[in-house]
């Protein structure tokens, strides 16, 4: 009895292990589990249904207004990738706690989100500390990057033109009758409005702690908050009869170990340890309600606070973002003001060189890498985008554009596109990208309501970047076909990795090993069971085969494009539905906009598997800022009285 | 005695001086644009450094950039040479915003720039063009303004490992100087 009792038993330990936490069987798809949660969950953005697509569509001119407020030459703002709106939860009640920045930087541009570089995975870390994994918002003061300085510091107090630059963009940014600050607190007062639970609110760094203490006055005049409060014991204010608490934090990033050296940065530690203990200490002291978030994890006001990363969760960012946002500290960097580059785990940095002996980025050497940077195809703005739009935006809320974006794939199509990704072991079969990026954007459309299934191979790297499958120079040709029609059509692409670098044998070695087979096979089956496909159309030469053999058991007989046969269809634009929300208009439209990395070997390109590059087109960037709405011509008005008045 | 001093003095200024040199550095955006059957490139300058700088002392930097400081008029900085353990290991000599005492004292500033060229540049002999790269970095934050009575708090190496991550807003520049 023995001998039969211990095998079942090692067995079923066997299959109570693989069905760990690990991973989950969801019907006959697979999702990981990591500690970013399920790989499949996406923010969908905006909710259509809420006042928030309107509210960020209504962003003011930030460029024309900073530079009549603030006074002298040259741009106030750093505009060319547009704005950063948020980060979390956008639906009814969902939201405890409201951080706020002064502004985004890069990985912010590549993820379209609040708070995803550095300061987010920092932010995040003291949020898990205080039990919040995912009842949170994030905004910052200003929408887009301010050029300069917020604070003047040392002999800058002392400059007269200084201070009166100074003097301007504080009532820009703080002032109630500035336009940032009244769409800024229309935001804000949303927040509040749709959020009853709603009672902790983090300034971050001094422009943060500003925009806390100014609408910690707004809320409640006799609070008489301010920057110093919000940064020491906090504010407590009365809002709608339950108390909200106003903290600040330090901005973590400027300290480093070049500068300020361990002194700064214990400082920055024993600020977050500080503020940590008062906001533990409040909600123990029931001063505030805050309930830990389920599968959160409160730390006792005792304890000390680790300062440090945790990544951010994939349900924070548009479904296709690449997976290397949000998940440990920066990982992109800008060159230029037109052009963003991103790394991989393996890469670093300003691509610097790893260091041999001790395996990290280098704070000295380079790796000499190269881009091949696209031309732009386009000269001017598409027609497509409305008189009243700007190319670094979005749909602005001039027209009911501002409604239309992808909400993503769908809970099942999402889990059934991971399966795909996660079913292969990508490397070992040739891929040379480094699987930290995630899946490259590999599908676009509606499954639903699709009649056409487009399969298609790849052929540019801006679904790195766009999120979705077909969206460089290829697609927007390949557009033309599809906006003839009033079908809804669903693409999905031959693999959801990047192979353009390989050749013939090793391309095929990929897109028709097994597992790929078969698992593509189940994207597209699934595609047939929920829409009612009549056509399957292939772009592409493994497309072409790939689609030849899937439809057989449909008894469609597939259309072909070649590439060379969309070169020459002439060039649309990738539709806004197709696309995620606050997607920039000039994404998806003047050709291919992003690049891989290659190292020169002789007269080849050896590509590298850990950089990528996406390039404005050179139209988008020389956009002029464009005059004053009436209700900024009003802001101004009080502005230029409220200056004379000093 | 005096003469002795005065030829000792003459010689160190002219020592110091030979060192002293003027560049222009600049750093431009390229864009490709297809314009019918020819790719044209455009070329903006974003970037454009002057300095007179000393081998061994640093000194004058004017810096004029819209996109880094929100202003097209030239920016003026001191900057001083960097000391660094094997210094003759580097081919590039480094200079910063950073003043000697700042530098010693590991003081924080709120923009730290720094700016690196071959120090052949220096030499007898010019040369017509180099490299040369641009740092910017700039802080949300005052660290002055931090209570500095915290005390008590002791790093891990973790902690130490992800303050070496603080990247954020950093902008850097390889540029070209004659």
């Amino acid at each position: 009895m023995k001998k039969i009792i211990l095998p079942a038993l090692m067995v079923t330990a066997t299959i109570l292990t693989s069905c760990s936490s690990s991973d989950s069987t969801i019907g006959r798809w697979f999702s990981s589990k990591t500690k970013r949660g399920y790989t499949h969950e996406y923010d969908p953005g905006p909710p259509k249904d809420s006042n928030w697509p309107k509210l960020f569509a209504e962003t003011p001119n930030y460029r024309a207004f900073g530079s009549k407020v603030i006074g002298g030459r040259g741009e106030k703002f750093r505009w060319k990738f547009g704005p950063m709106w948020y980060r979390g939860r956008l639906g009814k009640d969902e939201v405890k706690v409201f951080v706020i920045g002064q502004e985004g930087a890069q990985d912010e541009n590549v993820s379209n989100r609040s708070f995803t570089g550095s300061t987010g995975t920092k932010m995040q870390k003291f949020l898990n500390h205080i039990g919040i994994n995912d009842s949170y918002l994030f905004m910052n003061t200003f929408v887009y990057t301010i050029t300069g300085q917020y604070s003047l510091f040392g002999e800058d107090r002392e400059n007269a033109t200084k201070l009166d630059q100074q003097k301007r963009l504080l009532w820009l940014a703080q002032n109630e009758n500035s336009a940032v600050v009244e769409h800024r607190h229309r935001l804000f007062d949303y927040a509040f409005e749709t959020n009853k639970d709603l009672s902790l609110v983090i300034g971050v760094g001094t422009a943060g702690k500003d925009t806390a203490a100014t609408y910690a006055n707004y809320l409640d005049p006799k609070s008489k908050c301010s920057n110093r409060k919000v940064g020491n014991g906090g504010c407590l204010v009365k809002y709608k009869g339950k108390n909200v608490l106003f903290i600040g934090v330090p901005h973590p990033g400027g300290a480093s170990p070049r500068n300020g050296g361990e002194s700064a940065y214990t400082r920055l530690v024993s600020a977050f340890d500080k503020q940590a203990k008062i906001v533990l200490k409040a909600i123990d002291d029931k001063k505030i309600k805050l309930s830990t978030d389920k599968g959160g994890k409160r730390a006792s006001s005792s304890s000390r606070y680790r300062y440090g990363n945790a990544s951010i969760p994939h349900k924070d960012f548009a479904f296709g973002t690449n997976w290397r946002m949000g998940e440990w500290g920066t990982t992109s960097n800008r060159r230029g003001s037109h052009t963003i580059q991103v790394f991989s785990k393996g890469g670093c940095y300003n691509n610097g060189a790893i260091d041999p002996e001790t395996g990290r980025c280098s704070q000295t050497k380079t790796d000499k890498i190269s881009y091949s940077n696209p031309a732009s195809l386009l000269k001017s703005a598409p027609k497509e985008m409305a008189k009243c739009d700007v190319p670094y935006e979005s749909p602005k809320a001039c027209t009911e554009n501002y409604l239309v974006y992808d909400e993503g794939p769908g809970d099942e199509f999402g889990k059934v596109l991971l399966s795909f990704f996660e079913g292969v072991e990508w490397n070992a079969i040739g891929v040379t990208q480094h699987m930290s990026f995630g899946p490259n954007g590999f599908y676009r459309g509606r499954v639903e309501s699709a009649k056409k299934l487009i399969i298609a191979d790849q052929f540019s790297h801006d679904d790195f970047f766009s999120g979705r499958a077909l969206s460089g120079e290829i697609g927007q040709r390949f557009q033309s076909v599809l906006d003839k029609s009033k079908d809804d059509y669903i693409i999905v692409r031959t693999a959801p990795v990047d192979t353009l670098d390989l050749d013939d044998s090793q391309r095929r070695a990929v897109l028709f090993n097994r597992d790929v087979v078969d698992l593509r096979k189940e994207v597209l089956e699934h595609v047939m069971e929920n829409a009612s496909i009549s056509e399957i159309i292939t772009v592409g030469d493994y497309a072409k085969e790939v689609g030849e053999d899937f439809a057989k058991k449909y008894k469609i007989s597939p259309k072909h494009y070649s590439q060379a046969q969309v070169k020459k269809m002439a060039l649309n634009i990738i539709p806004r539905k197709d696309l995620p929300a606050h997607t920039r208009w000039w994404m998806g439209t003047s050709g291919d906009r992003a690049s891989r990395a290659y190292r020169k070997q002789g007269s080849s390109k050896v590509y590298s598997g850990d950089y990528y590059k996406l390039y404005a087109p050179y139209w988008a960037t020389r956009w002029k800022s464009g005059s004053l709405g009436s209700e900024e011509k009003s802001s101004l008005e009080f502005f230029q009285n409220w200056y004379e008045g000093q | 005695m005096k003469k002795i001093a005065i030829i000792t003095l003459g010689f160190a200024l002219l020592s110091s001086s030979a060192f002293a040199r003027k560049f222009k550095c600049s750093y431009y955006e390229t864009h490709k644009v297809k314009s019918g059957r020819k790719v044209k490139v455009k070329s903006q300058k974003v970037l454009d450094i002057r300095v007179n700088l000393d081998k061994f002392d640093g000194g004058k930097v004017k810096i004029k950039s819209s996109y880094l400081f929100g202003d097209k008029s030239f920016q003026k900085f001191n900057f001083y040479r960097v000391d660094r353990k094997n210094e003759k290991a580097f081919s590039y000599a480094k200079f910063h915003n950073k003043t000697p005492k700042q530098s010693a004292d590991k003081e924080w500033i709120p923009t730290y720039m720094r700016f690196s060229l071959p120090k052949k540049a220096f030499g007898k002999k010019k040369p017509r063009s180099f490299t040369a790269y641009f740092g910017y970095f700039r802080s949300q934050t005052n660290f002055d303004s931090i209570d500095g009575s915290l005390k008590g708090v002791t790093l891990s190496e973790d902690e130490r490992q992800s303050f070496k991550s603080n990247n954020v807003n950093e902008l850097e520049y390889k540029m070209t100087c004659k």
